[in-house]
């Protein structure tokens, strides 16, 4: 009996070394790979950037002067000028009309379509003037979030105006792990606009609902949970400052996916379809909409083109977005602000009621 | 089950449909800039079929238009009576009930029931994840691919069918003719004895039943 106990303890032994040793042998998980910046893959929608006149604009005329033309949504455009610590003074006021030219057949069948082109044509409103004249045209030569470089007829040179922005703005991406039964968790986009230091935030993805994973909108309680630091490796945070017309993007997309839920139009619905993919759809969209305009951000295509995209080939539609996130934070580490920065410009205290 | 329950799940229009939860009852407009319900006004126990499309696409929604045409020839007689055409389009912001109007026009093919329609993007998305959704993003997210499928929907048998438009038009027509109303014990009869008739005949001829049915 004696003999049996210790052979069958030796053979025990035997076992775990073995399988230890083969687990220490067993070859390393293939590291991130990078993702190569690329054409839109065949099929994919191609989407231009959207050239959004309304806001304020600066031009430097001289080193001492600067220009502000503000463009509402009504069609009226005003200029002020800046000079030096002075308040800007109103010089003009004109209608403006924004032309996009038709594209021609041969464009519009281009396998790589360009944006078709664009001007700005100012009526001067009394005795005012525009760029000297009472009816002017301006060319819009090339444009992103931030910036538009227009031809002015008269001047030899382009000029370039700088869009003015009085608010900031920020986009946290925040998922968990090892939080419902399947051991996924919450993952969603917050966007944050701050406005004379009052943060408005908006929150659609997967989030807890006393402990059971839901998608939508995200309660305020739920997401300022997320506004601290991360909880260790079972959550990946990354909070990045974006701009004015990324923030309009992402917002509407945010928006948009809120009504979703609200309305039972999820793209994907149980039974027939996967609950999870949902969120997939909408990260990747919020998430590339920030790269719409110029590469601002070094993203990580979700696009399921293996061996590009690693990510959705290894794990499962709900697991995705924490490695998602956690690759974009890798990506984009000297971009993320740290939670004692965040916390200075984003005062918490002050959230505002949505 | 009490005799008014009894009648109730007799004469109920369309008892297993889900209905406006799977369709949706998006307000869309048509070529002629009417406004229809997309479950109430097209698909409600109505068999039809739907296809995407955009008005400047040059890939295959030309082929995919001119193949409805030439089913469109063969279902004639049936065509805004019991089966009818929708083609939605995936690019409503260019694709106003004017440039579809023009689209048909140019084509010949704005005929009693077919309809163009265009709609709030969000609506159109909506229906075409429903309809033409494959559980997978990548393909989903290809407006493409969704150009060259053709959905036949029977509501009031709550059946559905897909084909691909560039099948054989034979291919097509007999996968609409699977999504058909029931038909009665004797017209089943009388289909039966008609391809008896020519099983017999190719029997005789060749000395073995050949596929009668292609």
């Amino acid at each position: 009996m004696k003999i049996t106990a210790i052979i069958s303890l030796a053979l025990m032994l035997l076992w775990a070394t073995a399988t230890a040793s083969a687990q220490e042998k067993r070859p390393p998980l293939p590291s991130p790979r990078p993702t190569p910046a690329g054409a839109r893959d065949f099929g994919q929608e191609q989407q231009n950037c959207p050239c959004q006149i309304i806001g304020t604009w600066k031009a430097q005329v001289s080193k001492t002067e600067a220009r502000l033309y503000e463009f509402d949504g009504a069609g009226v455009v005003k200029v002020l000028k800046v000079s030096g610590a002075d308040k800007p003074r109103e010089i003009a006021t004109a209608k403006y009309e924004f032309v996009v030219e038709p594209m021609s057949m041969e464009e519009t069948a281009a396998p790589v379509q360009k944006a078709p082109e664009k001007q700005i044509a100012f009526t001067a409103a009394g005795n005012n003037r525009i760029f000297g004249r009472t009816n002017a045209t301006m060319k819009i030569v090339s444009y992103d979030d931030s910036s538009m470089t227009c031809q002015i007829p008269g001047m030899k040179e382009p000029v370039r105006w700088t869009r003015v922005d009085t608010d900031r703005y920020f986009i946290v991406l925040a998922a968990r792990q090892n939080e419902f039964y399947d051991n996924s968790g919450s993952a969603f986009p917050m966007v944050i606009k701050l406005a004379e230091g009052i943060p408005q935030i908006d929150a659609a993805g997967t989030y807890s609902d006393h402990g059971k994973s839901t998608f939508g909108k995200v309660p305020p309680d739920i997401y300022k949970q997320y506004l601290g630091e991360a909880r260790g490796d079972s959550e990946v945070i990354l909070r990045l400052e974006i701009n004015s017309q990324q923030y309009a993007r992402a917002w509407k997309i945010v928006q948009e996916w809120q009504r979703r839920a609200r309305e039972n139009a999820l793209l994907y619905r149980p039974p027939d379809g996967i609950m999870s993919l949902n969120n997939l759809v909408l990260l990747r969209a919020v998430t590339e909409t920030l790269n719409l305009c110029e590469n601002d951000f070094d993203l990580y295509k979700l696009d399921y083109n293996y061996p590009r995209d690693w990510i959705t080939d290894a794990y499962a539609p709900e697991f995705v977005p924490f490695y998602f996130f956690k690759e974009l934070k890798r990506r984009n580490e000297a971009r993320h602000i740290e939670y004692t920065k965040f916390q200075e410009l984003v005062p918490l205290s002050h959230l505002a009621s949505r | 089950m009490d005799r008014r329950e009894l009648l109730t799940r007799v004469f109920e229009p369309h008892p297993a449909s889900p209905g406006v939860a799977r369709y949706t009852n998006a307000v869309l407009r048509n070529q002629n800039n009417e406004a229809v319900k997309f479950y109430d006004d097209l698909i409600r126990g109505k068999q039809c079929v739907v296809n995407f499309f955009y008005a400047e696409c040059h890939g295959s929604c030309p082929a995919v238009t001119q193949t409805m045409k030439t089913l469109y020839r063969t279902l004639k007689d049936r065509m805004g009576n019991d089966l009818f055409f929708y083609s939605m389009t995936i690019k409503p912001e260019d694709d106003t009930p004017a440039a579809l109007k023009h689209y048909a026009e140019t084509r010949n093919v704005d005929l009693p029931g077919w309809y163009f329609l265009t709609g709030d993007r969000y609506d159109l998305e909506t229906i075409r994840y429903r309809l033409f959704g494959m559980d997978h993003p990548a393909f989903d997210g290809d407006l493409t691919l969704h150009t060259s499928y053709l959905r036949i929907i029977n509501d009031a048998r709550n059946s559905w069918g897909m084909a691909q438009a560039f099948a054989t038009n034979a291919n097509i027509l007999r996968r609409i003719a699977w999504q058909d109303p029931p038909k009665s014990y004797a017209e089943r009869v009388k289909e039966s004895r008609a391809r008896q008739v020519i099983i017999e005949q190719e029997v005789k001829k060749y000395g073995y039943r050949r596929d009668s049915m292609s």
